[in-house]
């Protein structure tokens, strides 16, 4: 059942028991869980059916700190939220990201791999994936791994006609949750704007936010404010922590001979560090994105090689329409550190059209981060070196420890953190069901809750941890 | 791999020859990550085998 308004809404006989915040990735997958296991479910979506101004509207913010995407850009509010413009690569969090790390401050998940592994297949059907190839060491510190190019399903499109049959899924378009009610134990209702109005209160038994990797503190911190801490008791926490993946052009390499590596269906290779060389350097999870192709830069490059390793270059270029295959350029993406100060906040003075204070967000890169881009670059560099399979030129800005170009991708508009999870109220917001702390019916959906953020792309993993949730939901309300 | 892309050796010694000769001149090689232990050297960005570099 697929609705416009909660008017309409509420003109049907339909009885939720789980109330989803949000139709992205996250909720439309619980939501399809419960709906599996028999229990009704109503999902309010705060857009509609396709992407509009006035939708967007509501997700203007400001930032602090390092350069970012303007709040409205980098994420969508209509149904199937940001799956309506995501590029498609998936990758789950390796088992080495949910560990804590001895040099990474508040590192370390409650639940480990093994703990979403069961959820694999079906995330790979919904995702319509191929089964990954297990990564494959090319030294001690690095290892191909795979990000797999799947098509990029758009939540919304894929699921609308199985929401439109549903006799168990009620999707309420048009219908802004801008808070919830809470006494400090449980979500009593949440209160609603419904096409550009007061929409009255919506109780149910269990509360599911699902709005984002922003919104999701957003709307808790928000909450919080009107109830006086009686939706998240523990909030100390709450909206902090917040992370994204920092992506930059961090050098280039000639490569003698790039058979050893295994190219993907676009001709572009990953490669990420070992355990032990991120223990050994001290840094966090990367992926180096090998884009192998000509490009006008090569003659400089190996002129500049010659500079400065003649017998090297003499070498290279006997290798000249031999095996010496091209130049490449390596694109880094990689793990950003928990860092409290980190964080979503409410805005002081603008608010939205409904009267929630908009997102102030502020993201910095520190130490940790420039050390890991640099290390790791080395790594890869040196990686080539001993396998003779060519050489690595790191940019100026890198191993000067210059400011970050401005003029690149910046990030790569995953937003994690801010309703982390972990075992600690005071440096988490969920439990390792996804469970707000010292609440007993309201649970959280999304990057939101990522402990750390691991190198890669969030969907896959965020979809196996909402097939997780939905089956603890379906196994805790089943009656 | 299309041809033309690629630095003919021609080229390349021309490069060679006018790069070493400014790097000849150049004071110093900016020389990182130089623990001599390690068996790689850092040299103008460039990641290589110690006693690889000029």
């Amino acid at each position: 059942m697929i609705f416009e308004s909660i008017e309409q809404f509420r003109a049907s006989a339909f009885q939720p028991h789980v109330c989803i915040t949000g139709s992205g990735p996250a909720g439309v997958t619980i939501a399809r869980e419960l709906a599996a296991d028999g229990i009704p479910v109503i999902i309010f979506e705060a857009g509609g059916l396709e992407i509009s101004t006035d939708s967007q509207e509501f997700y203007q913010g400001a930032t602090t700190g390092d350069p970012y995407f303007d709040l409205d850009v980098t994420r969508l509010r209509y149904f199937g939220g940001s799956s309506n413009h995501w590029a498609g690569w998936c990758r789950v969090l390796d088992a080495l990201d949910f560990e804590a790390k001895p040099h990474v401050p508040d590192s370390g998940w409650p639940i480990a791999r093994a703990d979403i592994e069961p959820f694999l297949d079906k995330t790979h059907d919904i995702l319509e994936l191929v089964p990954f190839k297990p990564d494959k060491p090319i030294s001690d510190d690095i290892r191909w791994v795979q990000l797999i190019k799947s098509p990029a399903v758009r939540f919304g499109e894929k699921f609308r006609g199985e929401f439109e049959k549903s006799d168990k899924v009620a999707l309420v378009l048009n219908t802004y949750v801008t808070e919830l009610a809470g006494d400090g134990r449980r979500v009593s209702s949440a209160k609603l704007w419904s096409n550009g109005a007061d929409g009255g209160e919506f109780s149910a038994a269990t509360f599911v936010i699902c709005t984002g990797g922003l919104e999701n503190s957003r709307l808790l911190l928000w909450s919080n404010v009107r109830s006086s801490g009686g939706v998240v008791p523990n909030a100390e926490a709450l909206g902090r922590y917040w992370m994204e993946h920092p992506q930059f052009e961090g050098g280039d390499a000639i490569l003698f001979d790039s058979t050893m590596f295994e190219h993907d269906s676009v001709g572009e290779a990953f490669f990420s560090p070992s355990a032990k060389a991120i223990a050994e350097r001290q840094i966090m999870n990367f992926g180096i994105r090998l884009i192998e192709r000509p490009y006008p830069g090569l003659k400089a490059m190996i002129a500049d090689l010659a500079c400065q390793a003649p017998d090297t270059a003499e070498w290279v270029a006997k290798g000249l329409g031999q095996h010496l295959r091209c130049a490449a350029q390596l694109y880094v993406g990689w793990e950003q550190s928990p860092v409290f100060d980190n964080h979503v906040a409410l805005h002081a003075s603008e608010k939205d059209a409904a009267g929630v204070p908009r997102i102030e967000l502020n993201w910095k890169k520190g130490e940790l981060e420039h050390r890991t881009l640099l290390e790791g670059l080395k790594l890869f560099g040196e990686t080539l070196v001993r396998n003779n399979a060519g050489r690595v030129r790191i940019e100026e800005w890198v191993t000067n420890g210059e400011a970050y170009p401005t003029d690149q991708e910046l990030a790569g508009h995953h937003h994690m953190g801010g309703t982390r999870m972990g075992a600690d109220p005071k440096k988490s917001v969920v439990d390792a069901n996804c469970k707000v702390h010292g609440m007993e019916n309201l649970y959280v959906g999304g990057s939101s809750v990522f402990t750390t953020s691991g190198q890669c792309n969030p969907t896959t993993t965020i979809v196996a941890l909402a097939l997780r949730l939905g089956a603890h939901l379906g196994k805790t309300l089943k009656v | 791999m299309k041809q033309e892309t690629l630095i003919s050796r021609r080229d390349l010694i021309a490069g060679v020859s006018t790069l070493a000769i400014a790097g000849a001149v150049m004071p110093k090689f900016l020389l990182e990550n130089s623990d001599a232990k390690s068996e790689f050297v850092m040299v103008n960005g460039w990641v290589l085998k110690r006693g690889e570099a000029a």
